[in-house]
């Protein structure tokens, strides 16, 4: 049973297929130049693409499958609408027992608005479940400053998914989250962006300064969020996208090998297959136990949490292992940024995996882990 | 059994006001207990009552206070109805 036919969803892979389309014909221009790809997250606003995760028809099976499809075409594409659509799975599942939090969704969904992500900040050492900034203020009024080092989209997104401590004088790890619309806050860029890959992500760092009405911090401790949903998912639609780069540097490989039309083929392209569809068989599994456990309302365990974990590990390591198979297989014109046998951006997009939530990070929670998880 | 558990856990919070103040009913995650201190938790439960926990026990909720720790060991032990003393 594929991914797709689990979900029991209607597809529309048709308009995923039209914004990969859209996608591919600026992927080296936005990668050149380290630009947002206004023209195909334009194109996907139009066919409805942007607010899938809204539509509770839509399975986490089909939204990995649409990420997919796009990353073969941009990887910075597939990784703007994914994390989009992570915030959106976050706003969803968590904020909508607030009236004033779910007309603040419907505006930011009708406006097209894309919601960024102010998870990472200066200072915590990488951990995504500890803030310094806190959220301060009495009465119905809040505010915020926050000083993150890196937020994809910062500069075109509408709508920001912050996290920070409860109060000034919380624990580190008693967060909350809260959605701030552009025209709540300021946001300062640090820095430059110039870096070797996933460059139409546009990801530098920014301070931001936000004050909001009260009831726009959300009530469900983020703790819960990051367990049930953000991180779930996250490690589930990014391995979506490196399969998605692995893929295409796949098949760009095996059209180079034919192409040369001599007898045989190298055993890279067997190696490849072999990780490929590894990481193929690992995602499809990682889906189908989020669901299980979403589905039955029951504790997320640490069991889980392993399998997600090393699912994110896997995608991310793998994919570069694929892609540096497939230059080899395609020699000079894959080591060329472009042509039909180029695989140098997918290589270059590739290497930003490992550091999106550092791999040695969850290798060293997941060996922990595996200390009092059985095998059975 | 909560007096055992709690020393367990003291070992693994890095806030030293622990020691005086932590109670059965407090949220550990709260008192910044970590991913990986709450397996040296689990660990040291473990080995101290001689059990092992099924997969799905082995959760957030479980491991948020010494006396839902305790109701766990109690259930691993068989003893789900004895009171958490």
């Amino acid at each position: 049973v594929s991914v797709q036919e689990r979900s029991g969803v209607r597809v529309d892979v048709s308009a995923a297929d039209k914004v990969a389309e859209m996608a591919a014909a600026w992927a080296d221009d936005v990668d050149r130049a380290a630009r947002f790809p206004a023209e195909a997250i334009g194109a996907a606003a139009d066919v409805g693409l942007l607010a899938c995760a809204r539509d509770p028809a839509v399975g986490v099976g089909q939204l990995a499958r649409i990420a997919t499809t796009l990353a073969r075409s941009c990887g910075s594409t597939a990784m703007i609408w994914a994390m989009h659509q992570l915030q959106l799975a976050c706003l969803v599942r968590h904020a909508s027992t607030s009236a004033q939090l779910s007309a603040l969704l419907s505006r930011i969904v009708a406006d097209r608005m894309l919601i960024a992500s102010v998870t990472s900040e200066s200072g915590v050492g990488g951990d995504i479940r500890r803030s310094n900034a806190a959220v301060a203020g009495a009465g119905p009024h809040r505010s915020l400053v926050k000083q993150a080092p890196t937020v994809s989209y910062g500069a075109q997104a509408g709508a920001f998914l912050i996290t920070a401590r409860r109060h000034p004088d919380a624990a580190p790890a008693d967060q909350v989250a809260v959605l701030v619309i552009r025209d709540q806050m300021t946001a300062t860029a640090s820095g430059t962006w110039d870096p070797m890959g996933m460059r139409g992500t546009c990801s530098p760092g920014f301070t931001i300064a936000a004050e909001f009405p009260a009831d726009q911090v959300l009530a469900v401790p983020f703790a819960d969020i990051a367990e049930q949903t953000m991180v779930p998912l996250a490690h589930i639609l990014w391995s979506a996208v490196w399969l998605g780069l692995a893929t295409e540097a796949f098949e760009r490989a095996r059209r180079s090998v034919r192409h040369r039309g001599s007898d045989g083929a190298p055993p890279q392209l067997a190696q490849a297959d072999v990780l490929l569809t590894g990481i193929e068989a690992q995602l499809v599994d990682a889906i189908a136990r989020y669901e299980r456990a979403s589905r039955d309302g029951a504790a997320f365990t640490t069991g889980l949490a392993v399998r997600l974990n090393a699912l994110k590990l896997a995608a991310s390591t793998t994919t570069i292992a694929i892609a540096g198979l497939a230059m080899e297989l395609c020699g000079m014109a894959g080591y060329q940024e472009r042509g039909e046998h180029s695989v140098a951006r997918i290589v270059r997009d590739a290497y930003a995996g490992p550091l999106m939530v550092a791999n040695h990070r969850l290798a060293e929670a997941n060996a922990a882990s595996l200390l009092v998880v059985k095998r059975g | 059994m909560l007096e055992e558990i709690r020393k367990i856990v003291l070992a693994q919070l890095p806030d030293q006001r622990a020691a005086a103040e932590l109670d059965y009913d407090d949220d550990l995650w709260e008192w910044g207990i970590t991913s990986i201190g709450n397996v040296g938790v689990v660990i040291a439960v473990e080995d101290t009552f001689g059990i092992e926990f099924p997969d799905d026990v082995l959760n957030r909720q479980t491991f948020s206070s010494i006396r839902s720790i305790g109701r766990a060991v109690l259930a691993v032990q068989g003893k789900p109805d004895e009171v958490v003393a």
